[in-house]
């Protein structure tokens, strides 16, 4: 294929994506404005990149770029790299620390669960926002964070076992409050 | 299944990736067990405030537009001019011979001439347009304040309602001189304007060329000089640069103020 050729091709199947790139992004660097810089950075890497993609999830591929550019992004410009916490070897407190009570999370509004997601760890706030946000397959996860499928399931099950306990004594603060 | 069995696969029942067997096996356990179909409850009950809560927040507007003009800028990238130094070796070891050679790159209007480098130096401001670091408002206010920062005020043509919207502005320098750099946006595409003070004898004509892939107009007025680039086609840009001149011509703009 010729390069301009290439490229139209590219901005034709990638583009529709923006939106997941953007969003995936956004979640990860935890900032608006770097998003977008990362995005950007992302889609001219995944360009470039384009000739040699065989695949044919273009959804999964790019957010794989996404991916790589943000923890490189973060890596260079805030001088830290997310870790897998040591909770994913040791286990976290199973869900019998929460609130039993089902109605709290009726009360978890948009603002307290945007809160808990940004303060999850990297590692689990990439699935969470992956299956939940995005609808990931537990596939396309495995290929876009680059583990096997064994650990995207434990990392969701760590990742929501964290939502609820950190979401458990504000929803019981609020209900307490509240009456 | 045993409870510890159930918990383990439970969140991939809820998220819809287990097998239909292993799918029937976990709500039979379910049914029987008042501890894990609480779990379940709770697991499935937030996955749904997730899912409402959280909004699929689309990309800002202007940023399909930036990627969009990225991804073309870096496909229409020429070969960049190699340094200096090597340039100069290789007209030490060619010499005479090449005078001809010689004279395009460093002629009036060869390579390095004073009128290519600057209209390279607007281009690379033009391909840095992705990531502005502008103040944002109007272009009367704009120049006001760019005044205050630049040893002139420049004057920057307003023309939304010629479809140019004037997205924003801010002071920079270009081989050791202040510049004003304001961006536009026409259509789908980019167009930065560079504003300086003119130098003697800069023709008040609009002149538009190629350079690295970029379309450069520039134009002189009122002891100020413009440079416009964009990855638009030629007449499109002389419109810019033409409109641009119209709305500057102090018949037209009471508010001109060239130069202090």
């Amino acid at each position: 294929m010729r390069e301009p050729d290439r490229h139209a091709h590219f901005e034709q199947v990638a583009l529709p994506y923006l939106g997941a790139a953007y969003r995936f992004a956004r979640w990860l660097t935890r900032n608006d404005h770097d998003a977008e810089d990362v995005v950007q950075e992302a889609y001219l890497r995944a360009c470039k990149a384009f000739g040699r993609f065989r695949g044919t999830d273009v959804r999964a591929w790019l957010l794989t770029v996404v991916r790589n550019t943000c923890y490189t992004w973060l890596q260079k410009n805030r001088g830290r790299l997310p870790t897998t916490s040591l909770d994913e070897h040791l286990g976290v407190p199973g869900p019998e620390a929460m609130s039993p009570e089902r109605l709290f999370w009726q009360k978890a509004n948009s603002e307290l669960l945007h809160e808990v997601l940004q303060d999850l760890p990297m590692v689990y706030r990439e699935v969470i926002v992956l299956r939940e946000l995005e609808g990931c397959s537990y596939k396309e996860i495995a290929a876009i964070a680059g583990v096997p499928l064994g650990t995207v399931m434990s990392r969701l099950m760590r990742a929501r076992d964290r939502l609820r306990q950190a979401l458990a004594p504000r929803l019981g603060e609020e209900v307490r409050d509240g009456m | 299944m045993e409870c510890e069995g159930i918990r383990a696969v439970l969140h991939s029942q809820l998220d819809g990736e287990l097998p239909p067997g292993d799918d029937r096996e976990v709500l039979t356990h379910l049914a029987a067990c008042a501890d894990c179909a609480r779990e379940w409850d709770e697991v499935h009950a937030l996955k749904k405030a997730l899912r409402e809560a959280l909004p699929r927040t689309p990309p800002p507007p202007e940023l399909r537009l930036r990627v969009q003009t990225a991804l073309r800028q870096e496909a229409g990238k020429g070969p960049s001019p190699g340094p200096w130094r090597w340039t100069l070796a290789l007209l030490l070891l060619i010499g005479p011979a090449v005078g001809t050679g010689a004279w395009l790159l460093v002629g009036p209007d060869g390579y390095f001439s004073k009128e290519r480098v600057m209209a390279r130096e607007v281009g690379a401001m033009h391909r840095q347009s992705g990531a502005p670091c502008h103040a944002c408002g109007q272009p009367l206010d704009m120049a006001a304040r760019l005044g205050s920062e630049l040893p002139f005020r420049p004057v920057l043509p307003d023309l939304g309602t010629a479809g140019f919207v004037f997205l924003g502005a801010h002071a920079d320098e270009i081989g050791g001189r202040s510049v004003a750099v304001c961006t536009y946006r026409g259509g789908m595409d980019l167009i930065t304007l560079v504003i300086r003070q003119a130098e003697a004898g800069a023709a008040e004509e609009i002149r538009v060329r190629e350079e690295q892939g970029l379309q450069v107009a520039r134009w002189s007025l009122g002891g100020l000089e413009y440079w416009a680039a964009a990855r638009l086609g030629s007449t499109y840009l002389q419109t810019f640069a033409e409109l641009a001149l119209t709305t500057l011509r102090p018949c037209c703009h009471p508010g001109v103020t060239p130069g202090r």
